[in-house]
């Protein structure tokens, strides 16, 4: 421990490189599991912030929510399946919005009030009431472009604006920042932009499903399936994998960070079989007095450990101190459960770049300490 | 009593053709309060004994016992132990812990040997006082001198009261003038304590502050200083 300590104190600038490094590497891997946060929870809060337990899309609609369409009326035979707590309705509109004359992109969802799907967290205002036409809530994410309790939004193709009466958070749907009317205003909004979508009645394009209590959710799906035959219902997480992008982009930031870390413990092991090769002689000297080949290879783990502890905290403090200066639209969630998760990696990876010169040193020969070969 | 005997050690490198016999059928017998001069030119075989003794080569035949301890037959393990607890190394070249201050490279032996910290510290400061480095004591190798070095190499060999002391061509990095100093000291130290030590040396100068001679040649070791 000792020597440990004091051979870091005393040989800062090379411990200081190692630590850099590992700052370096903590940085960019953060910024990165802070891009992949910020994604997924931009991409999947309009299902994620709600008390669903599946949802069911129609089956040619392959899970997608702009590609399903359920005939509202489907709803009741829904409601009736055994183990269905509760169940609503969602459609979706990708508009353009206008306040002010400022143009931005809009997903407009249609929802039941008070039904399952609606976004769970309101954080002010009210909610619409059932059948109310043209109010809706706004997530908070619309409070950038200028929108107020109150606020107008007139969506391009549209006659007639929505009153903003309440906003909602954590509630945007692939990216989009979101406006949840009722499904009579959505109907009626659809109808008008997309004349095309007349005729053939009223549609929804997902039920959101509560499941009682002692129900299983997978034999409900399955229940529901069965007793409708043209639906394919899913589990909240697989409706949440299944967004567009989401599993892609969630495979392809997790593989960056993984093979991040391969490169922590590379870096670690490269130094240490460097720092490993110099010592030679003082390690043969050290073992020649006694020292165990255990006192040695601790003291290399608690190195490992300084390093990659003052590294992460070093890189902690990068990240956000860079988090200060992205500009908002940059979508970057710091997540204290990632950050506890990459902590422990970090160390993990650290040990293990250690472990790689034990052998090195345990084959280090007592003996060669005299006859001035050390 | 007996501090060390070296019983027909035979050390062998190698084997078939490539064979080299360093020590053959070597017997030396080592006092309390003795101070022995291994003689021999260089690869003469005194590193190979000086090493077998300390527990640092297993010898191809014979037996090595270090007062009541029969040295060649504990493990690895329990060989790395005793040489922590009760010999002490005075190396070549000084070789002592680079980033560690002069008292430090004392005071790592708490951490090495078993004997408790403040027993380590107290002796610490009593022999860096003895070896005249009580005002040097917080500065890194590299800030002293070679005499002080090898003092500070000394002391760490004696800071957990060692029963043997092992020291390996000690005057090697300095002139003849400080090389005489550190020997006498050594000398001194050793047997103060009452302790018993073997220098190798091929330094015939060197052999006047010790109490006996053995010379070795081609491994084998023949007494008296030739």
């Amino acid at each position: 421990m000792q020597l440990a300590i004091a051979e870091i104190r005393r040989r800062r600038g090379r411990w200081a490189s190692i630590i850099g490094a590992v700052a370096f590497i903590v940085f960019l891997v953060l910024i990165l599991a802070a891009l992949a946060d910020g994604l997924f929870i931009g991409s999947t809060g309009a299902f994620r912030n709600s008390d669903a337990d599946a949802y069911v899309y129609s089956a040619d609609g392959r899970r997608s929510l702009v590609r399903s369409a359920l005939p509202v009326e489907d709803l009741e035979s829904v409601t009736s399946v055994e183990g269905v707590a509760d169940a609503g309705a969602l459609g979706i509109l990708l508009a353009t919005a206008a306040t002010d004359g400022d143009l931005f992109d809009i997903a407009v969802i249609g929802h039941l009030p008070g039904r399952v799907g609606e976004p769970t967290a309101l954080t002010a205002g009210r909610r619409p009431a059932t059948g109310e036409q043209f109010v809706g809530l706004a997530d908070m994410s619309l409070r950038d472009k200028g929108i107020e309790l109150g606020s107008l939004v007139l969506l391009t193709g549209s006659a007639q604006p929505v009153e903003v009466v309440g906003f909602v958070s954590d509630a945007r749907y692939l990216l989009a920042d979101t406006l949840w009317v009722t499904l009579e205003t959505w109907e009626s909004l659809r109808f008008e932009i997309r004349p095309e979508t007349v005729g053939g009645g009223s549609v929804a394009q997902a039920f959101p499903i509560a499941v009682s209590g002692g129900a299983g959710v997978e034999a409900v799906t399955a229940a529901i399936d069965a007793a409708l035959g043209t639906t394919e219902t899913v589990t909240i997480d697989e409706a949440i994998l299944s967004l567009p992008g989401v599993e892609q982009q969630a495979s392809t930031f997790t593989a960056i960070i993984v093979v991040s870390f391969v490169v922590v413990g590379i870096v670690i092991a490269l130094f240490f079989a460097l720092i490993t090769l110099e010592k030679r002689g003082q390690l043969a000297i050290l073992k020649a007095i006694g020292s165990s080949n255990y006192l040695l290879l601790r003291g290399v783990l608690i190195q490992a450990l300084i390093a990659t502890v003052a590294g992460y905290v070093l890189g902690f403090a990068l990240s956000r101190l860079l988090a200060l200066v992205l500009p908002p639209a940059v979508p970057v969630e710091f997540l204290a459960g990632t950050a506890r998760t990459l902590f422990l990696a970090t160390i993990v990876m650290g040990a293990l770049g250690a472990v790689l010169s034990f052998r090195r040193i345990i084959r280090i020969d007592p003996a060669s300490a005299l006859g001035g070969e050390a | 009593m007996t501090a060390l005997t070296v019983n027909d050690v035979t050390k062998v490198y190698g084997s078939g053709h490539t064979a080299v016999r360093a020590l053959c059928h070597a017997d030396l017998e080592l006092s309390d309060n003795e101070f022995l001069a291994l003689l021999g030119p260089s690869g003469s075989g005194k590193t190979t004994l000086l090493s077998v003794i300390g527990g640092l080569l297993s010898p191809t035949e014979g037996s090595v016992t270090i007062g009541d301890t029969a040295l060649t037959e504990l493990s690895k393990k329990e060989q790395t132990r005793f040489r922590a607890n009760r010999v002490g190394f005075v190396f070549q070249g000084f070789n002592l812990v680079p980033f560690l201050t002069a008292r430090e490279n004392l005071t790592v032996m708490a951490s090495i040997s078993d004997a408790p910290r403040s027993e380590i510290e107290d002796r610490t400061d009593q022999l860096l006082e003895e070896l005249g480095l009580a005002d040097r004591h917080d500065n890194l190798p590299e800030e002293l001198s070679g005499g002080e070095r090898q003092r500070v190499a000394i002391g760490r060999a004696l800071v957990s009261d060692p029963d043997l002391i092992l020291v390996d061509e000690p005057t090697a990095s300095l002139d003849t003038e400080l090389g005489t100093q550190v020997v006498q000291l050594l000398a001194s130290e050793i047997k103060s304590r009452g302790k018993a030590g073997i220098m190798v040396t091929h330094d015939l100068r060197m052999v006047e502050y010790t109490d006996r001679t053995v010379r070795i040649l081609d491994g084998e070791l023949l007494d008296g200083p030739g």
